[in-house]
């Protein structure tokens, strides 16, 4: 033994007669490096259980690039003997059915006509839907979002009461993929499931429900003013919008006594949707108004007497801005500008023709 | 053996396009991205360009571009996801013989590969 080494293990021989502070110190110390050992053996443990996942995961998805190719663009490929094969040799972990489920879901998303729905096919032949079901009843809001995404994106349809109740879930996620799985499965009616929705809808579900109807919705396009007078504002701007939207001029009765609405951002999405339908009585409805309402409406007015009015019915609010809005000060100069800008080159037509 | 550039970065879409076109008989030849696009462009002639428009390092538009300047005679057809009416439109006008939105119908392009393959 080396003397340093004899000295230190007679120090610790003699624990006993150590000051009080220094034994404190070894244990404070004693501890900590338990801690930092258990620590960097849990990270190992953590990295190398990813590491294992990840090439299982890998392996999968090498896979089922070859079987999903296979099945779908080779014809000597037998169908359901390499289903049932695949079914019971690649198909028994979590981990297996989740990969093929996100696989096929890839695959789904970049393909469509005969491909797409040979591969809708192919999810039900490996009873994946059994799995998405069991998924759904998870107590973990995005299992059930992931769920119902697979459900709406494959248009497998389920009994209604099992997806129903996520429309007024308390997550976002939940309910904008249950909303897209009644729009997406949807043959009549898109909209229907407005009827039990209770919670707002927001910004992003707003867009991804139109968006669902202009590019995956494939049925008639619903008379939106069922949807005028429902409980929720946010619904009722929407539906306001969409009438605007897929010109249904039809509804022009319907919409406009919603200009008195109590509330502002229902009438501002009214003076907007009418602009848009260009309604030519509407500067004589909004006008006389102008200057009562909040600075939002009274740019929409602005914006409408420029895109349906007149060099005069701009006039009409001239006395009516504020000295202080200067926001409107400037946008009403330069409209008129452009109205006079354009009756000089109307003038400087008509003088050459 | 027709020869055909691919041009795409999404995994998927290329193992689904290597497969579908050497089924129908053709040589595949896949770049990840625009520089190794480059590369082998410059390296050997093809019978047809197959290209995404979004793709890392050199865009789609640019590739194009130097295909028109450099190899005119080779047909080209865009495989994007874009729907915008300009974009389509900015294709075409630089001198892509065909334009194909994903999600694609893999039957259906082939049949459009064809039908550039033995046009001549």
């Amino acid at each position: 033994m080396t003397p340093n080494l004899v000295i230190l293990v007679d120090g610790f021989s003699n624990f006993r007669d150590w000051a009080w502070i220094m034994k404190i110190n070894i244990l404070i110390i004693s501890f900590f490096l338990f801690l930092t050992f258990c620590l960097v053996t849990f990270i190992l443990g953590l990295r190398l259980f990813k590491n294992f996942r990840n090439s299982k995961k890998q392996k999968q998805e090498n896979l089922l690039i070859d079987f999903l190719n296979s099945y779908l663009f080779d014809e000597d490929f037998e169908k359901q003997k390499e289903i049932e094969n695949f079914k019971k040799n690649h198909l028994n972990t979590e981990l297996e059915i989740k990969v093929t489920i996100k696989e096929i879901l890839q695959f789904h998303k970049n393909l469509k006509g005969e491909s797409a729905t040979a591969l809708e096919e192919l999810f039900l032949q490996l009873k994946l839907d059994i799995f998405i079901l069991k998924d759904l009843d998870k107590n973990s809001w995005y299992n059930t979002a992931r769920a119902i995404y697979a459900l709406s994106e494959l248009t497998i349809e389920v009994p209604v009461n099992k997806i129903e109740p996520y429309l007024n879930d308390l997550r976002d996620e939940v309910r904008q993929q249950s909303q897209l799985y009644f729009l997406k499965t949807a043959k009549t009616n898109p909209l229907q499931f407005l009827e039990v929705t209770k919670r707002p809808l927001t910004t992003w579900q707003q867009i991804y429900i139109e968006n669902a109807l202009k590019n995956f919705y494939e049925g008639p396009i619903p008379d939106f003013t069922q949807w005028i007078d429902h409980e929720l504002i946010s619904v009722v701007e929407f539906s306001i919008r969409l009438i605007a939207r897929y010109n249904q001029f039809e509804n022009i009765p319907k919409l406009v006594p919603f200009l008195k609405h109590e509330n502002e951002s229902v009438k501002m999405e009214t003076i907007r949707s009418l602009r848009k339908l260009g309604y030519e009585e509407l500067l004589s409805l909004i006008i006389p108004d102008f200057e009562k309402e909040n600075l939002l409406i009274k740019k929409e007015i602005i914006k409408t007497i420029e895109q349906l009015g007149d060099y005069n019915d701009l006039q009409k609010i001239r006395p009516l801005i504020a000295a202080d809005e200067w926001e409107l000060k400037i946008k009403f100069l330069n409209i008129e500008n452009c109205f006079f800008a354009g009756e000089n080159s109307a003038n400087n037509y008509r003088a050459h023709a | 053996m027709k020869k055909i550039l691919v041009i795409e970065d999404n995994p998927m879409v290329i193992k689904s396009l290597e497969f579908k076109l050497t089924k129908d008989g053709h040589e595949v030849l896949i770049a990840k991205d625009g520089r190794e696009a480059m590369k082998f462009l410059k390296e050997a002639n093809f019978d047809l360009i197959l290209t995404d428009l979004m793709l890392p390092f050199v865009t789609g538009i640019e590739l194009i571009s130097y295909i028109k300047k450099n190899l005119p005679k080779t047909p080209i057809i865009v495989l994007s996801t874009s729907t915008q009416e300009n974009i389509i439109m900015d294709a075409f006008n630089m001198g892509v013989d065909d334009f194909i939105t994903k999600p694609f119908s893999p039957n259906e392009l082939s049949l459009r590969v064809k039908r550039f393959l033995y046009k001549a």
